[in-house]
Protein backbone atom coordinates (compact mmCIF):
# COMPACT_ATOMS: atom_id res chain seq x y z
CA UNK A 1 0.00 0.00 0.00
CA UNK A 2 1.16 3.30 -0.58
CA UNK A 3 0.13 6.73 0.34
CA UNK A 4 1.36 10.72 -0.57
CA UNK A 5 4.40 11.68 1.33
CA UNK A 6 2.82 14.25 2.94
CA UNK A 7 3.96 16.96 4.60
CA UNK A 8 6.99 17.11 2.05
CA UNK A 9 4.82 16.51 -0.92
CA UNK A 10 1.60 18.44 -2.14
CA UNK A 11 -0.58 17.95 -4.98
CA UNK A 12 -3.48 19.15 -6.91
CA UNK A 13 -5.45 17.74 -10.23
CA UNK A 14 -7.29 19.85 -12.63
CA UNK A 15 -8.54 19.05 -16.22
CA UNK A 16 -7.24 15.94 -16.13
CA UNK A 17 -4.00 16.83 -14.99
CA UNK A 18 -1.94 16.39 -11.67
CA UNK A 19 0.89 18.16 -10.60
CA UNK A 20 2.97 17.92 -7.56
CA UNK A 21 5.82 19.80 -5.94
CA UNK A 22 8.00 18.32 -3.45
CA UNK A 23 9.07 21.05 -1.10
CA UNK A 24 12.31 19.34 -0.02
CA UNK A 25 13.81 19.24 -2.76
CA UNK A 26 12.18 21.81 -4.83
CA UNK A 27 11.31 19.86 -8.08
CA UNK A 28 7.63 19.77 -9.25
CA UNK A 29 5.97 16.96 -11.64
CA UNK A 30 3.41 16.28 -13.85
CA UNK A 31 1.69 13.58 -15.59
CA UNK A 32 -2.16 13.16 -16.91
CA UNK A 33 -4.67 11.42 -18.43
CA UNK A 34 -4.09 7.35 -17.21
CA UNK A 35 -1.01 8.64 -15.33
CA UNK A 36 -3.44 10.92 -13.22
CA UNK A 37 -6.45 7.94 -12.75
CA UNK A 38 -3.24 5.77 -11.28
CA UNK A 39 -2.31 8.80 -8.98
CA UNK A 40 -5.74 9.29 -7.79
CA UNK A 41 -6.16 5.75 -7.47
CA UNK A 42 -3.21 5.20 -5.11
CA UNK A 43 -4.43 8.18 -3.26
CA UNK A 44 -7.50 7.08 -2.41
CA UNK A 45 -7.27 2.82 -2.25
CA UNK A 46 -3.58 2.93 -1.59
CA UNK A 47 -2.97 0.13 -4.02
CA UNK A 48 -3.96 0.19 -8.13
CA UNK A 49 -4.86 -3.74 -7.68
CA UNK A 50 -8.19 -2.97 -9.19
CA UNK A 51 -7.27 -0.88 -12.45
CA UNK A 52 -6.49 -3.84 -14.31
CA UNK A 53 -9.35 -5.98 -14.53
CA UNK A 54 -11.51 -2.14 -14.72
CA UNK A 55 -9.85 -1.06 -17.64
CA UNK A 56 -8.82 -4.34 -19.27
CA UNK A 57 -5.22 -3.82 -18.84
CA UNK A 58 -2.72 -6.26 -20.51
CA UNK A 59 0.46 -7.00 -19.94
CA UNK A 60 2.55 -4.32 -21.32
CA UNK A 61 0.24 -1.57 -19.75
CA UNK A 62 0.21 -2.96 -16.44
CA UNK A 63 4.20 -3.24 -16.20
CA UNK A 64 4.32 0.34 -17.88
CA UNK A 65 2.39 0.91 -14.41
CA UNK A 66 4.64 -0.44 -12.45
CA UNK A 67 7.25 1.20 -13.52
CA UNK A 68 5.52 4.30 -13.02
CA UNK A 69 4.66 3.64 -9.70
CA UNK A 70 8.29 2.61 -9.45
CA UNK A 71 9.37 6.38 -10.51
CA UNK A 72 6.94 8.27 -8.24
CA UNK A 73 8.44 5.76 -5.42
CA UNK A 74 12.48 6.65 -6.62
CA UNK A 75 11.44 10.59 -6.54
CA UNK A 76 9.19 10.52 -2.82
CA UNK A 77 6.39 11.45 -3.97
CA UNK A 78 4.79 8.36 -2.31
CA UNK A 79 5.79 5.92 0.37
CA UNK A 80 4.47 2.90 2.07
CA UNK A 81 1.54 3.20 4.42
CA UNK A 82 -2.00 3.02 5.13
CA UNK A 83 -4.20 5.53 3.34
CA UNK A 84 -6.38 7.87 5.77
CA UNK A 85 -9.48 8.14 3.39
CA UNK A 86 -10.10 11.54 3.11
CA UNK A 87 -8.58 11.88 -0.26
CA UNK A 88 -11.17 12.98 -3.14
CA UNK A 89 -13.01 10.15 -4.23
CA UNK A 90 -15.22 12.38 -6.40
CA UNK A 91 -12.25 13.04 -8.25
CA UNK A 92 -11.15 9.71 -9.27
CA UNK A 93 -14.76 8.85 -9.83
CA UNK A 94 -14.61 12.07 -12.47
CA UNK A 95 -11.48 10.79 -13.83
CA UNK A 96 -12.39 7.41 -14.23
CA UNK A 97 -15.89 8.09 -16.33
CA UNK A 98 -13.84 10.68 -18.42
CA UNK A 99 -11.42 8.40 -19.77
CA UNK A 100 -11.18 7.12 -23.21
CA UNK A 101 -8.61 5.12 -24.04
CA UNK A 102 -5.29 4.33 -22.05
CA UNK A 103 -2.44 5.83 -22.08
CA UNK A 104 1.43 5.30 -21.11
CA UNK A 105 1.72 7.27 -17.89
CA UNK A 106 4.56 9.67 -17.73
CA UNK A 107 5.97 11.29 -14.91
CA UNK A 108 7.64 14.59 -16.04
CA UNK A 109 10.11 15.98 -13.77
CA UNK A 110 11.25 20.18 -13.58
CA UNK A 111 14.14 21.15 -11.68
CA UNK A 112 14.23 24.55 -12.91
CA UNK A 113 12.33 26.62 -10.21
CA UNK A 114 14.70 24.16 -7.29
CA UNK A 115 16.12 27.37 -5.72
CA UNK A 116 13.15 29.60 -5.68
CA UNK A 117 11.27 27.06 -4.16
CA UNK A 118 13.58 26.05 -1.59
CA UNK A 119 14.03 29.34 -0.73
CA UNK A 120 10.49 30.65 -0.95
CA UNK A 121 8.41 28.97 1.71
CA UNK A 122 11.38 29.51 4.79
CA UNK A 123 9.73 32.90 5.77
CA UNK A 124 6.92 35.04 7.91
CA UNK A 125 4.43 32.18 8.97
CA UNK A 126 3.82 32.87 12.26
CA UNK A 127 0.56 33.77 13.49
CA UNK A 128 0.64 36.60 15.09
CA UNK A 129 3.33 38.82 13.46
CA UNK A 130 4.25 39.09 9.55
CA UNK A 131 2.99 37.65 6.91
CA UNK A 132 1.24 35.89 5.40
CA UNK A 133 -2.02 36.67 6.43
CA UNK A 134 -4.28 38.17 3.95
CA UNK A 135 -6.15 40.73 4.63
CA UNK A 136 -8.39 40.18 7.43
CA UNK B 1 16.07 73.20 -2.24
CA UNK B 2 15.87 70.99 -5.46
CA UNK B 3 15.81 67.44 -4.76
CA UNK B 4 17.87 64.83 -6.60
CA UNK B 5 15.74 62.22 -8.70
CA UNK B 6 16.35 59.11 -6.76
CA UNK B 7 18.06 56.41 -8.92
CA UNK B 8 16.80 53.24 -7.11
CA UNK B 9 13.53 53.16 -5.53
CA UNK B 10 13.43 50.28 -2.61
CA UNK B 11 9.79 49.58 -1.48
CA UNK B 12 9.63 48.15 2.20
CA UNK B 13 6.73 46.29 2.57
CA UNK B 14 5.42 46.19 6.14
CA UNK B 15 2.66 44.14 7.90
CA UNK B 16 2.88 44.35 12.22
CA UNK B 17 6.78 44.51 12.13
CA UNK B 18 7.65 45.95 14.96
CA UNK B 19 10.69 44.05 15.66
CA UNK B 20 12.77 43.88 13.00
CA UNK B 21 11.60 46.96 10.95
CA UNK B 22 14.24 49.78 12.29
CA UNK B 23 17.16 46.87 11.73
CA UNK B 24 15.68 47.17 8.32
CA UNK B 25 15.76 50.54 7.65
CA UNK B 26 19.24 51.23 9.34
CA UNK B 27 20.12 48.54 6.87
CA UNK B 28 19.16 50.65 3.78
CA UNK B 29 20.29 54.02 5.74
CA UNK B 30 23.93 52.19 5.53
CA UNK B 31 23.83 51.70 2.25
CA UNK B 32 27.29 53.00 0.24
CA UNK B 33 26.03 54.34 -2.94
CA UNK B 34 26.77 57.64 -3.95
CA UNK B 35 23.20 57.52 -5.75
CA UNK B 36 19.78 58.54 -4.49
CA UNK B 37 17.76 56.42 -2.41
CA UNK B 38 13.98 56.64 -2.48
CA UNK B 39 12.95 54.35 0.39
CA UNK B 40 8.91 53.08 0.61
CA UNK B 41 7.12 51.87 3.29
CA UNK B 42 4.08 50.40 2.23
CA UNK B 43 2.43 49.87 5.96
CA UNK B 44 -0.33 47.03 5.20
CA UNK B 45 -2.93 48.22 8.09
CA UNK B 46 -0.24 47.14 10.69
CA UNK B 47 -1.93 47.01 14.39
CA UNK B 48 1.33 46.64 16.28
CA UNK B 49 3.72 49.70 16.50
CA UNK B 50 4.94 49.92 13.18
CA UNK B 51 3.25 53.15 12.44
CA UNK B 52 4.51 54.58 15.16
CA UNK B 53 8.20 53.47 14.09
CA UNK B 54 7.76 54.73 10.63
CA UNK B 55 6.71 58.00 11.89
CA UNK B 56 10.07 58.73 14.00
CA UNK B 57 12.30 58.09 10.53
CA UNK B 58 11.75 61.87 10.06
CA UNK B 59 12.16 62.65 6.11
CA UNK B 60 14.31 59.69 5.62
CA UNK B 61 11.47 57.35 3.72
CA UNK B 62 8.09 57.79 2.21
CA UNK B 63 5.29 55.92 4.07
CA UNK B 64 2.44 55.02 2.57
CA UNK B 65 -0.60 53.08 4.15
CA UNK B 66 -3.48 51.30 3.57
CA UNK B 67 -5.84 48.75 5.37
CA UNK B 68 -4.65 45.10 5.38
CA UNK B 69 -4.83 43.72 2.16
CA UNK B 70 -1.45 41.29 2.01
CA UNK B 71 1.99 41.43 0.81
CA UNK B 72 1.56 41.16 -2.86
CA UNK B 73 -0.58 43.90 -3.16
CA UNK B 74 1.82 45.84 -0.62
CA UNK B 75 4.76 45.19 -2.51
CA UNK B 76 2.81 46.64 -5.54
CA UNK B 77 1.84 49.38 -4.28
CA UNK B 78 5.17 50.17 -3.31
CA UNK B 79 6.56 49.32 -7.02
CA UNK B 80 3.71 51.90 -8.27
CA UNK B 81 4.91 54.39 -6.65
CA UNK B 82 8.65 53.56 -7.45
CA UNK B 83 10.35 56.98 -9.16
CA UNK B 84 13.72 55.48 -9.95
CA UNK B 85 15.14 54.23 -12.46
CA UNK B 86 15.57 51.06 -10.68
CA UNK B 87 13.34 49.00 -8.67
CA UNK B 88 14.14 46.97 -5.29
CA UNK B 89 12.51 45.30 -2.38
CA UNK B 90 13.44 44.31 1.31
CA UNK B 91 11.30 42.58 3.59
CA UNK B 92 10.59 44.36 6.68
CA UNK B 93 12.64 41.92 8.86
CA UNK B 94 15.71 41.06 6.49
CA UNK B 95 18.76 42.99 6.31
CA UNK B 96 21.03 44.47 3.25
CA UNK B 97 24.50 44.24 2.89
CA UNK B 98 25.87 47.84 3.16
CA UNK B 99 27.48 47.54 -0.46
CA UNK B 100 24.12 45.83 -1.89
CA UNK B 101 22.62 48.14 -3.96
CA UNK B 102 25.55 49.72 -4.99
CA UNK B 103 27.46 46.67 -6.20
CA UNK B 104 24.16 45.64 -8.18
CA UNK B 105 23.33 48.97 -9.94
CA UNK B 106 27.45 48.90 -10.89
CA UNK B 107 26.87 45.78 -12.66
CA UNK B 108 23.67 46.73 -14.03
CA UNK B 109 25.32 50.01 -15.14
CA UNK B 110 27.82 48.49 -16.83
CA UNK B 111 26.26 45.41 -18.31
CA UNK B 112 23.33 47.13 -20.12
CA UNK B 113 22.02 43.93 -21.81
CA UNK B 114 20.90 42.35 -18.28
CA UNK B 115 17.47 43.54 -17.16
CA UNK B 116 18.10 42.18 -13.47
CA UNK B 117 20.79 40.99 -10.37
CA UNK B 118 20.24 39.10 -7.82
CA UNK B 119 23.07 38.31 -4.96
CA UNK B 120 23.63 35.40 -2.35
CA UNK B 121 21.47 35.43 0.72
CA UNK B 122 22.51 33.87 4.06
CA UNK B 123 19.91 33.10 5.81
CA UNK B 124 20.05 33.72 9.99
CA UNK B 125 18.11 32.64 12.75
CA UNK B 126 16.56 35.40 14.55
CA UNK B 127 18.32 35.68 18.53
CA UNK B 128 15.07 35.37 19.57
CA UNK B 129 14.63 32.23 18.50
CA UNK B 130 18.41 30.92 19.53
CA UNK B 131 17.09 29.32 22.68
CA UNK B 132 14.94 27.12 20.72
CA UNK B 133 17.76 25.26 19.16
CA UNK B 134 16.88 25.97 15.43
CA UNK B 135 19.16 25.34 13.26
CA UNK B 136 19.42 26.62 9.17
CA UNK B 137 20.13 23.03 6.89
CA UNK B 138 24.20 23.39 5.98
CA UNK B 139 22.31 23.26 2.86
CA UNK B 140 20.40 25.92 2.69
CA UNK B 141 22.22 28.63 4.77
CA UNK B 142 23.82 30.36 1.71
CA UNK B 143 22.05 30.28 -1.48
CA UNK B 144 21.25 32.47 -4.39
CA UNK B 145 18.51 35.43 -3.46
CA UNK B 146 15.94 34.45 -5.75
CA UNK B 147 13.35 36.08 -4.24
CA UNK B 148 12.00 40.06 -4.66
CA UNK B 149 14.68 41.59 -1.61
CA UNK B 150 17.53 39.90 -3.50
CA UNK B 151 17.23 41.67 -6.92
CA UNK B 152 17.69 45.27 -8.33
CA UNK B 153 15.58 45.56 -11.46
CA UNK B 154 15.55 48.06 -14.42
CA UNK B 155 12.02 49.64 -14.20
CA UNK B 156 11.57 48.72 -17.47
CA UNK B 157 11.39 44.99 -16.71
CA UNK B 158 8.05 45.97 -14.43
CA UNK B 159 6.46 47.66 -18.11
CA UNK B 160 7.31 43.97 -19.89
CA UNK B 161 6.49 41.92 -17.15
CA UNK B 162 3.68 43.64 -15.02
CA UNK B 163 3.87 43.47 -11.02
CA UNK B 164 3.48 40.90 -8.58
CA UNK B 165 -0.32 38.58 -9.15
CA UNK B 166 -2.07 40.05 -6.37
CA UNK B 167 -4.67 36.56 -6.39
CA UNK B 168 -1.71 35.09 -4.94
CA UNK B 169 -1.90 34.93 -0.66
CA UNK B 170 2.21 35.34 -0.16
CA UNK B 171 3.34 32.06 -1.33
CA UNK B 172 5.08 31.69 -5.02
CA UNK B 173 4.59 35.56 -5.60
CA UNK B 174 8.00 35.85 -6.88
CA UNK B 175 8.24 32.45 -8.43
CA UNK B 176 5.40 33.46 -10.30
CA UNK B 177 6.29 37.05 -11.04
CA UNK B 178 9.87 35.20 -12.03
CA UNK B 179 8.63 32.85 -14.05
CA UNK B 180 6.87 34.68 -16.11
CA UNK B 181 9.84 37.44 -16.57
CA UNK B 182 11.64 34.44 -18.18
CA UNK B 183 9.24 33.45 -20.52
CA UNK B 184 9.44 36.72 -21.92
CA UNK B 185 12.90 37.02 -21.95
CA UNK B 186 14.02 39.15 -19.44
CA UNK B 187 17.68 38.36 -18.39
CA UNK B 188 19.27 38.35 -15.17
CA UNK B 189 22.70 37.56 -13.51
CA UNK B 190 23.35 36.52 -9.66
CA UNK B 191 26.54 38.34 -7.93
CA UNK B 192 28.55 35.52 -5.99
CA UNK B 193 28.32 37.37 -2.53
CA UNK B 194 26.35 36.89 0.31
CA UNK B 195 24.55 40.54 -0.35
CA UNK B 196 21.32 40.08 1.88
CA UNK B 197 20.53 38.11 5.03
CA UNK B 198 16.79 36.79 5.44
CA UNK B 199 15.77 36.24 9.16
CA UNK B 200 14.65 33.11 9.96
CA UNK B 201 12.61 33.46 12.98
CA UNK B 202 9.01 31.24 12.75
CA UNK B 203 8.96 27.77 14.35
CA UNK B 204 6.88 26.40 12.23
CA UNK B 205 8.72 26.34 8.69
CA UNK B 206 7.56 24.72 5.79
CA UNK B 207 4.32 24.15 7.08
CA UNK B 208 1.92 25.32 4.41
CA UNK B 209 -1.42 25.57 5.08
CA UNK B 210 -3.62 24.12 2.21
CA UNK B 211 -4.25 27.58 0.69
CA UNK B 212 -0.65 28.13 0.25
CA UNK B 213 -0.52 24.79 -1.23
CA UNK B 214 -2.58 25.51 -3.74
CA UNK B 215 -0.91 28.99 -4.54
CA UNK B 216 2.46 26.89 -5.05
CA UNK B 217 0.50 24.31 -7.32
CA UNK B 218 -1.59 27.23 -9.07
CA UNK B 219 1.72 29.00 -9.87
CA UNK B 220 3.49 26.09 -11.22
CA UNK B 221 0.48 24.93 -13.16
CA UNK B 222 0.11 28.50 -15.13
CA UNK B 223 3.84 28.06 -15.53
CA UNK B 224 3.81 24.82 -17.36
CA UNK B 225 0.57 25.97 -19.53
CA UNK B 226 2.79 28.65 -20.75
CA UNK B 227 5.48 26.61 -22.01
CA UNK B 228 3.12 24.10 -23.83
CA UNK B 229 1.35 27.22 -25.14
CA UNK B 230 4.58 28.46 -26.48
CA UNK B 231 5.65 25.36 -27.67
CA UNK B 232 2.60 25.00 -30.35
CA UNK B 233 2.93 28.47 -31.51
Amino acid sequence: MHVLNSPDVVHETMDGETILLHLKTGNYYSFDRFGAIVWQTLMVKGTVIDLEEKFELNEEQTYEITNFISSLLDEELIKEGTTTGEEDEELLASLISGFKRYTTPMLRKYSDMQELLLLDPIHDVDDNAGWPEVGK
Amino acid sequence: MTHKQPVISVTVPAYNAQNYIQECLDSLYNQKINQELEIIVVNDGSTDVTADILAKQNSKIKVLSHENRGVCKTRNTGFRASIGSYLASLDADDLYHQDKLKRQLDYLQNNPGIDMVFCKVKQFISPELAASGRKIPKSLEVMNAMNFSGGLYRSSVFEKVGYIDESLHSYGEFIDWFARAKDLGVTYHIIDEILLKRRVHNTNLGKLKPSEQIDYLKVLRAKLKRAKDMKNE
